[in-house]
């Protein structure tokens, strides 16, 4: 199943970041800072890395772990008060997937076009380290790297290995867009890699949807009882998202309107996810950070999915494809031609 | 404040309560719909309880969902009829948004039998009638199923 | 906060299924509800007096009334909030009566329900707010869009009360449908006669603008406000300079068929619609003309003695501010062709009500003459149908249009004047004879001039050696009947003006599934509309006659002159508003407004946020479901309020 195309993507990654370097340099002469990765706590996670100058540059990494969307920084541009400085322009690294929420914002007309730059990045899949926890102690890894379609790990300085696709995020077996859609410099290539890597690997990317949707209604609404049982309401999911720029404006936490308490009673939390998946209908990109950053692991991801695949059944519209086009919960036809309202003569 | 200062009476109808059902009806067309149908007495469940909203366009779906997640049994919508909205389109917009909700509704594990919208005229008092009477047995039936 | 709770027995009509006092005493329980009380008929003026008392005694400042629906009094009672000095939007009103005790039989369950309706009321009602109305300024002219019977009557009317009146017809001349009759029922008073004054009259007042061969663009504003673009379509003859001599018509060498005769008549490129036109002036049809169609003749140019043909001339939009809108757009006739088994369209012979009307008009194609189009010839035996596009759902025309028995009756009587020798048979579904003077019409027709009534549905008509079959059905002797007729005559009902439709969107106004205007209030508010400044005259709310539609042209006018009688006026204060310090800048609620009333402005910190327009905006609401972070409320609707009433039925 893999062989040598994942022995190129090693080699790939590698010349990448040079390249990288390259550009973001060159990149800061027209921008006052660019976000890209830096090594973290440990090597399986990395960390934004806000460089303003060469120096800064330097500490960029590129490698199988640098999953972070960095596009969740681009509507702090908006509004006085974020997170930086609104005249400042920012410079950005982006993967295939990040590049979907970035023309997202832009049809949104949240993020205006001459105020950042896209370093847009070719992509051959990120590690998902919630997945490899099930495998190794994670905090005794030494080293990480990808060989002959493995993920070989030094841990307690003893050698691991485990086959790309158990340990792949699921969104990579099933990604589509492996080369940014919007960019002003582009590292990788475009479409060099397309055919290759996790294309491979390829599932349907709602396969795990049309899953749930076979069970009962009742052992779904079980399902969702008991996972949101666990939730602490601690809006990781929300503050990471790319879409939810309402920030502290939040209905979740807003007196006026009051739509929740602050209790985490299943039925609240219930009501506060399926909410905020209302609220990102037609717009969530799928980039799972909310899932990634939940520290309860709540399958979040399958909630906007389910909405996404309906407002594409309903609409025939993708999230964060063409910037041109409007959000399809803000527009109408006079004849919906997939929607068959129920009849009650 | 609850129901109970008229426990007494309720007890020995127990059985027969009707489901709790949440009608928002707009205010141009479906309500006065309602109001046509009370004029001429025609005879309804009584457990369909009716929040007037200014036109469908004000449905923001968190409405019926909220209703749903707090326990009402059913919720239905109803606003002027495709091209007849009284403010332009507002109706439109809802079809979408209700549609996507409907959608999504039995995902979370509501039964897809417990929401649904429709379009009533302020001279289709008969139509209301039936649309609330049909919602109210479908109701029934659901509830029967889970017992 | 402090809640009075007065619920009605409306006599029998509430408490004969819910228990009315249970609901007060359950109603003293609920959160904030100082005082409740029962009271008979709460409508009453003894009973309004009490609650204004209650409100000053009792210190309440929240008021829950607990009656019929809203839509019957909830104005009555802001007004008794306002006597007794409380803001009048702080009131809410449960519908318990035609939402509930009219529905139900069951008193436990009816008490339960009216209890939970109370319990809605008192939970929204608690966080009502005070509000102000937004008051604005007043553009003391009017327009009348549709120069008929109806047009030509409010202009007249308004333009009497000393107001602007600018009255916009599509056609080139005024004068509508009834200028094509020849006489009018039941009096038989010559249609013309009594048209061409009025028409004449608003050519020549001082308060009325004529703009003909016009229409209506797009339409902005509220009432007192309007801006309206009006598309003057390109004529290609100043109608400033031309005389309405008819040197042009009469050399024009292109052929056309005359419009004003419905198709029944020869015309030309270049026509005055009818002689006694206004304004009476000439038009050219580019379709027709043979230099538009070939860069050729130009004959009347060179004849005219006013130099008015301008073939350069092109569309103007022009835009006028009004302060009221009547809409006078009539009606369209059923296209008969859709009856194929009748061959109206396919019969030269057969033909509609008002093509005939056409015949027996001096105006007309054959000057007043009864003939038969194919051959010339006088008919013997005429056969006139009613109810086609009428009464018959198959044909989605399910209504009555109102007319076409008393214009059949007349045009037999018509008929019989002029050729006293034929045979004339009506075949009818019912005779509709309501007005004033109509039953005896009807009578005169058959008992006097010896009509044949036969009362049956045509099923078919077709041509056998010259002649035209009629085959229906007596119904009354159940037998069939066959006519062989010379001409036939359908009586073809009402439809919705062409074009209403789109001009209800323009002016936001609705309209029923026919095309026919939405009036505010089938009773109360005939000739309002759902949009405040727009009024509605003559057929195009409802197919209707000339008394009935003169009469409500004149009542127009004088709602017309009450709402420009002021200097300022109130508009709605349920309109929504922006909470400027929460706004994101997201603006998806200015792409979904309907009327335009959101605008992007600047804090002071320079954050771009949304801003509601109070006047413009009409309280719709779609903003507000639009806004992800509930930014904009929407006073009487607010989400906490909705979240309320929600509340209050499944907590309770």
């Amino acid at each position: 199943m893999a062989g040598k195309p994942i022995e190129m993507r090693n080699k790939k990654t590698k010349e990448q970041l040079e390249n990288l370097k390259t550009q973001v340099e060159e990149t800061l002469s027209q921008v006052d800072f660019v976000i890209g990765y830096a090594k973290g706590y440990d090597v399986l996670h990395p960390t934004p890395l806000f460089v303003r100058s060469t120096k800064d540059a330097q500490a960029l990494i590129w490698d199988d772990f640098c999953i972070n969307n960095l596009a969740t920084y681009l509507p702090s541009q908006k509004r006085p008060g974020g997170l930086f400085h609104p005249h400042e322009k920012i410079g950005l690294v982006v993967k295939g997937c990040d590049s979907r929420a970035v023309i997202q914002l832009l049809q949104e007309g949240i993020i205006d076009r001459e105020n950042f730059k896209i370093i847009g990045i070719s992509c051959q899949g990120k590690v998902d380290v919630k997945k490899l926890k099930n495998r190794v102690p994670i905090e005794r890894v030494e080293s990480a790297e990808i060989k002959e379609g493995s993920i070989e790990l030094t841990v307690d300085s003893r050698g691991q290995k485990y086959p790309l696709e158990e340990v792949l995020y699921s969104k990579c077996l099933s990604c589509e867009y492996p080369t940014p859609l919007i960019y002003d410099r582009l590292v990788g290539g475009e479409g060099s890699l397309r055919s290759k890597g996790p294309k491979e690997f390829a599932q349907d990317p709602y396969h795990d949807v049309e899953e749930f949707e076979k069970k009962g209604v009742n052992e779904r609404l079980d399902f969702w009882e008991q996972e949101f049982s666990r939730c602490l309401r601690c809006y990781a999911c929300r503050d990471i998202c790319p879409f939810c720029y309402c920030q502290f404006e939040c209905i979740a936490q807003t007196r006026i309107p009051h739509w929740l308490s602050q209790k985490t009673a299943s039925k609240e939390n219930k009501f506060f996810h399926m909410f905020r998946a209302m609220h990102l209908a037609g717009r969530c990109t799928e980039c799972g950070e909310c899932e990634r950053a939940c520290p309860v692991d709540l399958p979040l991801l399958l909630l906007h999915k389910k909405m996404n695949k309906k407002v594409s059944e309903l609409f025939g519209y993708r999230s964060g494809i063409n910037p041109k086009l409007r959000p399809p919960l803000t527009i109408f036809q006079p004849e919906e031609k997939n929607i068959e309202e129920e009849r009650w003569e | 404040m609850s129901r109970g200062n008229l426990e007494p009476e309720k007890e020995p109808v127990k059985n027969g309560t009707p489901p709790k059902i949440i009608a928002f009806l707009c205010n141009w067309c479906s309500y006065v719909g309602a109001d046509m149908a009370g004029t001429t007495r025609l005879k309804q469940p009584e457990g369909v309880e009716v929040i007037l909203v200014p036109c469908t366009g004000r449905m923001d779906p968190l409405f019926p969902m909220k209703s749903l997640v707090e326990g009402a049994e059913g919720v239905l919508v109803s606003g002027c009829h495709p091209g007849e909205c009284h403010h332009q389109d507002g109706n439109l917009y809802a079809r979408r948004r209700l549609e996507v909700l409907k959608g999504f509704l039995p995902f979370m594990g509501f039964e897809e039998e417990r929401f649904s919208y429709t379009w009533i005229s302020a001279s289709e008092g008969k139509k209301w009638q039936q649309v609330v009477t049909k919602f109210t047995e479908r109701i029934k039936s659901l509830n029967g199923k889970k017992d | 906060m402090r809640i009075g709770l007065f619920v009605c027995h409306c006599g029998n009509n509430i408490a004969s299924t819910v228990d009315v006092k249970k609901i007060v005493q359950a109603g003293l329980k609920l959160p904030y509800v100082v005082f409740a009380t029962d009271v008979d008929y709460v409508c009453s003026a003894p009973s309004q007096k009490n609650i204004e008392e209650a409100i000053q005694e009792k210190n309440l400042n929240r008021v829950v009334i607990a009656a019929c629906s809203p839509h019957v009094h909830e104005e009555t009672f802001r007004r008794v909030l306002k006597r007794a000095g409380l803001n009048p939007y702080l009131l809410q009103v449960a519908n318990i009566r035609e939402q509930c005790s009219w529905i139900h039989d069951n008193v436990i369950f009816a008490t339960i329900k009216a209890l939970d309706l109370v319990r809605m009321a008192v939970a929204k009602v608690s966080h009502h707010e005070p509000l102000i109305a937004p008051k604005v300024g007043v553009d003391k002219r009017a327009l009348v869009i549709g120069g008929g019977i109806a047009g030509i009557q409010a202009a007249l009317d308004i333009a009497e009360g000393n107001i602007p009146v600018t009255l916009v017809e599509r056609e080139p001349t005024i004068g509508g449908a009834m200028a094509k009759l020849d006489k009018a029922f039941p009096t038989l008073d010559c249609a013309a006669c009594i048209l061409t004054p009025k028409m004449a009259e608003v050519n020549q007042h001082e308060n009325i603008e004529l703009m003909v061969y016009s229409e209506i663009e797009d339409v902005k504003g509220y009432v007192g406000n309007f801006e309206v673009k009006i598309r003057k379509k390109a004529s290609y003859v100043d109608y400033e300079k031309c005389v309405g001599c008819g040197i042009c018509e009469q050399k024009c060498p292109s052929k056309a068929s005359s419009k004003f005769n419905l198709g029944r008549g020869d015309g030309k490129a270049i026509y005055i619609s009818f002689p006694q036109a206004v304004p009476k002036v000439a038009t050219i049809s580019p379709k027709h003309c043979i230099y538009f169609q070939r860069q050729k003749c130009r004959v009347c140019e060179k004849l005219c003695p006013a130099d008015a043909v301008d073939f350069k001339m092109q569309d103007e939009i022009v835009t006028e501010r009004f302060g009221a809108i009547v809409t006078a757009t009539g009606y369209s006739l059923f296209d008969y062709s859709q009856y194929g088994e009748y061959g109206g369209g396919r019969y030269p012979d057969v033909m509609s009500g008002l093509q005939y009307e056409r015949f027996l008009s001096p105006t007309g194609p054959s000057k007043g003459e009864i003939k038969r189009p194919s051959d010339g010839k006088k008919p013997e035996t005429i056969v006139f149908v009613a109810c086609v596009g009428s009464r018959d759902e198959a044909k989605g025309r399910p209504y009555c249009s109102a007319v076409c028995c008393m214009y059949t009756a007349k045009q037999a009587i018509l008929t019989k004047e002029r050729l006293p020798e034929s045979q004339i048979y009506v075949f009818y579904i019912d005779i509709r004879a309501t007005g004033k003077l109509y039953e005896e019409f009807v009578r005169r027709a058959q008992e006097e001039y010896g009509v044949q009534y036969v009362r049956g549905r045509v099923s078919k008509i077709y041509t056998d050696n010259g002649k035209l079959k009629v085959r229906g059905a007596d119904t009354l002797l159940g037998e069939p009947v066959e006519v062989d007729a010379d001409l036939v005559v359908l009586a073809t009902g009402f439809g919705a003006s062409k074009g209403a439709s789109t001009l209800a969107k323009k002016l936001a106004i609705s309209h029923d599934s026919y095309g026919f205007f939405t009036e505010s209030h089938p009773k109360l508010k005939p000739v309002e509309t759902n949009t405040r400044g727009v009024f509605l005259a003559g057929a195009c709310q409802s197919p209707k006659d000339i008394p009935a539609t003169v009469a409500q042209a004149s009542g127009v006018a004088s709602k017309v002159l009450g709402a420009l009688s002021k200097d300022q006026i109130e508009t709605s204060p349920l309109v929504a508003a922006v909470d400027a310090r929460r706004c994101i800048g997201c603006f998806q609620c200015l792409g979904v407004c309907p009327y335009k009333a959101i605008e992007e402005t600047a804090l002071n910190d320079g954050a771009k946020v949304a801003e509601i327009i109070p006047t413009l905006c009409q309280g719709c609401g779609l903003c507000v479901a639009t806004c992800n972070p509930g930014v904009i409320s929407l006073n009487g609707f607010t989400d906490n309020q909705l979240i309320s009433e929600v509340e209050a039925i499944v907590k309770g």
